[in-house]
């Protein structure tokens, strides 16, 4: 972190700082806090029956022998649920995925589908009784290999009544649940007018979110009859949304609550668990709980999109890029959620890196196949279609002959520009136009360089007989939530005694939000962290926010803080002044602390509290503000990623020695918990580049399927990771914020592709790079040598 | 079947669950102590780690972490169980060190592994050793987070190491010093001042005596440290009491045993993965082993896994089966009432029959594994062991092998060369023995040393016919058996320039 000060950026006195997170002492403690801590003792456990085949419909369910088993209170199949199609996508309304899902359907669609549900008085009793449950299954052949889906015969989605909520490209009977276009100029023309091309693939995989918490609910029947879900979720609203349609249930019935999360990543941005509860206790009136095993997670919730990228890039020889097509095909698996949005990302938040090009061009479809779904994940395109983009940049400074550095540097977005990009692409619909107002990449490179000790001239070398050491980098853009889409909220209110109440809608997933948005309150109302009060996540009491996504919270929601932080600071004022019968403008508020300019009157915050609450006769009243933000813009950060691998070439086996991050966040507001977060992001990346992926039998049988056989990196298998962030401000962000939840997966792939491409001069192109691929890839080569 | 009696934090407490249990579902859902997780139920990720404090056979007490959810209630009969709830009463700011340390360097970001690294921090220190930064990060090798990226967690770890670096060596001293610094509650000293008599005789509950093996004849399944029987039967019927082997205290030693023919040493089959690596017996009669300990899962399942489970699961690629199998290892099996004279001495290689078939009946268990003794007396003994996996460590071996053989004369003697992940069941590479046993070892001649490697090499590659599957391609696992036998010799002859040869 740097500890200069922040240019053309105010000074702050909270914000800005490393505060500890506001649950920090609770979570250490080991309270009980997460949604499975806090479980009514006389709920019902939930089993759900999940299919074992890959796609089949059920001809018949026969629950005879596990009704009869003592303790079981019900088993529920889809003839038990309202036929109506929905998205388990939590996104806004309408949302951009189709509605091609029902809670329990006739058919299943993947190995590990929902067939029934099972609730039993305890949870071995419902695992007795899901296994006496007698389902009788049409096997039908399963589509898995997503390059062979569309227009397949064997149809997916033939049923009746899904459908799209606008156009999206969803053609069901081709098995594509959307597709999309978009160019600017003329591709094939400025293509073939380029001296230098490149043409590349990368195969990005599915990967697996692994929160460390898996999902759960609970669900209950408060004294007025209205069904509340207690839920390990990302987007309480969504939730509520889609489950009031889903059980056609008025919304007002509805209550979602959030307690901690253990991560989400994106996995928790749908409704995986919710209905099922629900489901039984509609049903039996009782409270319901279910907490799915590990294995669950990886056969049941989603993944990231497996793609296909094809990049095509066109230059002169003095390396000036001239124009970049990129198609991708992308597998959404047995349903769409994020289908459109994900695969729009991938050109939308990676092609405005390279804004001066004369032609660009994005296109492709996202196909259904009979895989586990794929659903929102951090990173969330940007990193498939960035890993594509990034490793043809390399390729094309290995033509050129130039540096991979200067290349980029050369062609690269800066501080003032705009992309035509982000007017016509946004997330599911058209974009908007926008100015950048911060970007510090060049600042980014410029110490990542210095950190990682880049040298053009020595780009790989020998450290042991048959070990050498490379480096590799790539530079990466996100977003900071979706414009004009995403809406936060909050609300403040003056307690007696001096203190704020803070309810915000926005969704702490264990990110720390709840810390840095007090942090922004705090600040702008001149009072310590321990005076503000925050809660969130309550449909019944707090206001609205979309969720914690697309990388919104600090930004959205962090607007919507300030703002209403800002009118609660107006309205003291105001009403001191009303009481001193002077105007506002004579009224000081500093210090926790109100005074006439002439300082003839003083009042404490405290003391005008109770008066305001206690003392002021007629004149008492609240002081409340509900403020609410939705941006006009996403300012994206930024982030130089360079890495250092060890490739052993005896082995294949690649190990990252040290990863740097240098990002441009804008303010961080909390720059413990901003650099963490690109920390765990880089990680996060490192994994999805060197170890995970979610691999299926012929059969379409999950064979990753817990944290041995899929595995993510442990503390032993990280060199050093170093993050910095340069100094940067951005004026529409909150005190000059963007975003720092992504960012910090998105290099990692493409930068180690492109050390391990300087490292053996083969370019890998299915990810994840294991050891026997690298091998395969150096052998390959040598034969061909 | 008696019920498990436990030392709960600062409480007594009698388990209503079954000894078969894990220990998890009675923490979370008999005793409501929500603060060991579960994020797995498969040993892999320490969410749910807590610590065990007991008596060792030698009257030594001490205070391991090892995974809940893959440990049987029943070896928790006697012991102490601590979890965070238990580990902050009476700690003066509300927070032990440990805690502290997390808290200010950030080093947790969603919490829920935190309490896990917790446990797994706190064991370490209570371990006598000296505390350093590489030993604090082995602790947690075991313990997964997916948010923070580790940095955070190595600060609040190096934290500790300086807060920590003079504690007191002796077992006793340490504990009473941890308790005085409120890392451990004050409860450890009721534990330590009981001493290895086990309940408190005014405690309400059937005083009897510990659980015999013979009481267990035919009971359905045996439990070692249950590291793999969990992962496999993760939910047990309520009323499951397998044969618990840990509870039986003959199985537990490390010592010599001779026959008519010769020395051994023998370790018993309940001997845990991290004692056996720690035991001075078994580190003077093979030189070196020490190394391999971080090669075997974490630290967590190490704690709690046995070297007889190792075997009798019957894993192609289990670890130390590699290295005993190319120790030479000698099992004794015995009916589970463990009568003496009805033992039998098998030889490791012989007891694979066939995947997963072992050359053991349903009636009898493995008492104790031997290993031919003094060899290493003058210093000619060489153990290699080589393992690939994904990742570092918490992983399993796609391929492993070890090599052993003594020096004799200038040539090699007793050669056995393992092979795991190449054929069905863990293998001895005659092709490889053919080609080393009786050579000369030209240790002064790196051509000729590289080229004795590649011919073993060569060989043992030629000779087997692996499989495709999750861990790796059958052309893969036979190009690792090529490369892992490379790496014995330059391992073994590391200073005779056979790396250069070999990799130039
Ligand atoms: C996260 C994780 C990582 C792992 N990493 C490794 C690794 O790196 N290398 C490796 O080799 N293994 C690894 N394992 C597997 C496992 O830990 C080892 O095989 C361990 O040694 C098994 O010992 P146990 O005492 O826990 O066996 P248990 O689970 O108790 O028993 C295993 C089997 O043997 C039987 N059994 C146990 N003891 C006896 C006996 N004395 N007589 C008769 N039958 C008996 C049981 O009935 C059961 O069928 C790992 C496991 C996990 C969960
Ligand atoms: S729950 Fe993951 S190790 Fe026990
Ligand atoms: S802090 Fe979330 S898993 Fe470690």
């Amino acid at each position: 972190m740097h500890e200069a000060p922040m240019r053309n950026a105010p000074t702050f006195s909270v914000v800005a700082h490393p505060h500890k997170k506001v649950d920090g002492e609770g979570l250490m403690l080991g309270r009980p806090a997460y949604t499975d801590d806090l479980v009514p003792s006389n709920a019902l456990h939930v089993k759900l029956v999940r299919s074992p085949h890959a796609f089949a419909r059920i001809k018949s369910i026969d629950a005879t022998e596990a009704l009869k088993l003592p303790g079981v209170a019900c088993v529920l199949t889809w003839k038990d649920c309202p036929r109506i199609p929905i998205t388990r996508a939590g996104q806004g309304n309408p949302e951009p995925s189709p509605h091609d899902r029902f809670i329990l359907d006739e058919y299943v669609r993947y190995v590990g589908d929902e067939a029934a549900v099972v609730a039993a008085e305890d949870e071995a009793t419902a695992e007795k009784a899901a296994s006496l449950l007698k389902i009788e299954y049409e096997v039908l052949e399963p589509i898995l290999d997503f390059e062979h889906a569309k227009d397949n015969p064997i149809i997916i989605h033939p049923e009746e009544g899904i459908h799209e909520m606008f156009p999206i490209g969803f053609e069901p009977k081709r098995n594509i649940a959307a597709a999309y276009h978009m160019e600017v100029g003329d591709v094939e023309q400025e293509l073939a007018a380029s001296p230098v091309r490149v043409d590349t693939v990368v195969y990005t995989q599915a990967q697996n979110h692994v929160a460390m918490e898996p999902h759960a609910a609970f669900s209950y029947l408060d004294v007025q009859g209205r069904l509340t879900i207690v839920t390990s979720t990302q987007n309480p609203w969504h939730t509520r949304r889609l489950l009031g349609l889903a059980l056609q249930m008025p919304l007002r019935s509805i209550r979602i609550v959030k307690p901690r999360v253990g991560g989400g990543f994106g996995a928790k941005q749908h409704i995986h668990v919710e209905p099922y509860v629900a489901l039984v206790t509609l049903k039996t009136g009782r409270p319901a709980r279910i907490a799915l095993t590990r294995r669950e997670v990886f056969e049941s919730t989603f993944t990231r999109h497996q793609m296909r990228v094809n990049i095509r890039l066109g230059a002169d020889p003095d390396g000036t890029l001239r124009a970049i097509d990129m198609q991708v095909l992308s597998n959404t698996g047995a349903y769409g959620e994020h289908a459109l949005t994900t695969f729009m990302v991938a050109g939308s938040k990676t092609l405005p890196l390279y804004n001066k090009v004369k032609a660009v061009r994005f296109g492709g479809d996202v196909v259904y196949t009979n895989k586990v779904s794929a659903g929102a994940f951090r990173g969330y395109g940007a990193i498939q279609g960035l890993t594509g983009l990034e490793s043809a940049i390399d390729e094309l400074a290995h033509k050129l002959g130039v540096s991979p550095v200067e290349l980029r540097r050369k062609n690269m977005i800066h501080e003032g520009e705009t992309s035509e990009v982000f007017r016509i692409m946004g997330e599911g619909t058209e974009g908007v136009a926008m100015n950048i107002e911060s970007c510090k990449l060049e600042e980014c490179i410029r110490r990542g360089k210095e950190l990682i000790g880049w040298n053009d001239e020595r780009l790989v070398w020998e450290v042991a007989p048959g070990r050498v050491h490379a480096l590799g980098m790539a530079i990466a853009m996100q977003g900071s939530g979706i414009p004009m889409i995403d809406m936060g909220s909050a609300r403040i209110e003056l307690q007696d005694g001096g203190f704020f109440k803070l309810h915000v809608g926005a969704t702490d997933i264990g990110t720390g939000s709840d810390t840095i948005l007090a942090q922004i309150a705090a600040e702008e109302l001149g009072v310590d962290m321990e005076d503000i009060i925050i809660h969130s996540s309550d449909t019944d009491h707090t206001p609205f926010d979309v969720g914690a996504y697309a990388s919104s919270t600090t930004y959205v929601s962090g607007s919507a803080v300030l703002k209403a932080a800002a009118s609660m600071r107006r309205k003291l004022i105001d009403t001191v002044a009303m009481l001193w019968n002077v105007s506002p403008e004579d009224v000081i508020y500093e210090d926790k602390a109100f005074r006439t300019v002439d300082g003839s009157r003083h009042l404490t915050l405290h003391d005008f509290s109770y008066d305001t609450l206690y003392h002021n006769g007629v004149r008492m009243q609240t002081i409340e503000v509900t403020e609410s933000f939705s941006g006009e813009k996403s300012p994206p950060p930024y982030l130089a990623g360079f890495v250092e691998i060890e490739l052993d070439k005896e082995t294949g086996k690649v190990d990252v020695v040290k990863y740097v991050g240098v990002a441009d966040v804008g303010t961080p507001i909390n720059p413990n918990l901003a650099k963490i977060q690109i920390e765990g992001g880089l990680l996060q990346g490192i994994g999805m580049a060197l170890y995970e992926d979610v691999r299926y039998s012929d059969k379409g049988h999950l064979l990753s399927h817990n944290l041995m056989t899929y595995a993510i990196p442990s503390r032993e298998d990280v060199g050093s990771i170093v993050v910095e962030l340069v100094d940067s401000y951005e004026p529409s962000g909150p005190c000059g914020a963007k975003s720092a939840g992504e960012i910090g997966i998105d290099t990692p792939p493409a930068a180690i592709a492109n050390a391990i491409r300087n490292a053996t001069g083969v370019r890998l192109t299915h990810l994840p790079f294991t050891p026997d691929k690298v091998l395969a890839a150096i052998k390959a080569a040598e034969g061909a040598a | 079947m008696e019920p498990v009696r436990l030392l709960v934090n600062s409480s007594w407490h009698v388990a209503k669950a079954a000894p078969g249990i894990p220990a998890l579902d009675v923490i979370r859902g008999e005793l409501h102590l929500t603060a060991t997780k579960e994020g797995c139920r498969e040993g892999d990720c320490g969410a749910c780690a807590v610590i065990v404090g007991e008596w060792t056979s030698g009257g030594i007490p001490r205070y391991r972490a090892v995974p809940s959810c893959l440990l049987a209630t029943g070896d928790l009969e006697g012991k102490h169980l601590l979890t965070l709830e238990g580990l902050v009463e009476g700690a003066r700011d509300g927070l032990t060190p440990v805690m502290r340390a997390f808290l200010d360097e950030n080093a947790s970001q969603c919490g829920f592994c935190t309490p896990g690294f917790i446990m797994a921090l706190t064991s370490w220190l209570a371990e006598p050793q000296v505390a350093d930064l590489a030993g604090a990060l082995r602790a947690v090798d075991g313990n997964l987070c997916r948010c923070t990226g580790y940095a955070a967690i190595r600060r609040a770890a190096r934290r500790l190491v300086q807060e920590f670096a003079d504690l007191p060596l002796d077992p006793v001293e340490r504990l009473k010093a941890l308790v005085e610094a409120q890392v451990l509650p004050s409860s450890v000293l009721e534990y330590l001042a009981r001493g290895p008599g086990h309940v408190p005789a005014d405690f309400a509950a059937p005083a009897t005596a510990l659980m015999q093996p013979s009481e267990r004849i035919g009971a359905s399944a045996v439990v070692g440290g249950g590291t793999d029987y969990y992962v496999r039967n993760p939910d047990p019927d309520a009323g499951f009491a397998p044969l618990l082997i840990k509870r039986h205290p003959a199985l537990a030693h490390i010592r010599y045993h001779a026959d008519a023919q010769q020395q051994w040493l023998e370790v018993g089959a309940a001997v845990t993965v991290r004692d056996f690596f720690s035991s001075p017996l078994v580190r003077s009669e093979v030189p070196g082993i020490a190394r391999y300990e971080t090669a075997f899962a974490s630290t967590l399942i190490r704690n709690l896994a046995t070297v007889g489970g190792n075997i009798v699961n019957a894993s192609p690629v289990a670890d130390m089966t590699a290295m005993l199998m190319a120790l030479g290892a000698t099992l004794v099996t015995a009916p589970s009432d463990l009568a003496s004279d009805s033992e039998r001495l098998i030889p490791i290689e012989a007891f694979f029959l066939g995947y997963k078939k072992l050359d053991l009946a349903p009636s009898e268990v493995l008492k104790a594994i031997r290993l031919p003794a003094g060899r290493s007396a003058n210093g000619s003994l060489q153990f290699s062991f080589e393992k690939i996996s994904k990742r570092r460590n918490l992983d399993i071996a796609a391929v492993n092998t070890a090599l052993v053989f003594t020096i004799e004369e200038g040539r090699c003697r007793g050669v056995r060369l393992s092979l795991g992940g190449v054929a069905p069941i863990p293998i001895l590479s005659d092709a490889a023995r053919d080609v080393l046993e009786g050579a000369m070892v030209p240790q002064d001649d790196p051509k000729a040393l590289a080229r004795l490697a590649l011919a073993t090499a060569q060989a043992a590659a030629a000779s087997v016919s692996p499989i495709d599957d999750v861990r790796g391609s059958a052309e893969y696992r036979r190009r690792m058996v090529h490369q892992l036998i490379l790496a014995h010799f330059v391992r073994l002859f590391e200073s005779s320039g056979i790396a250069e040869e070999l990799f130039p």
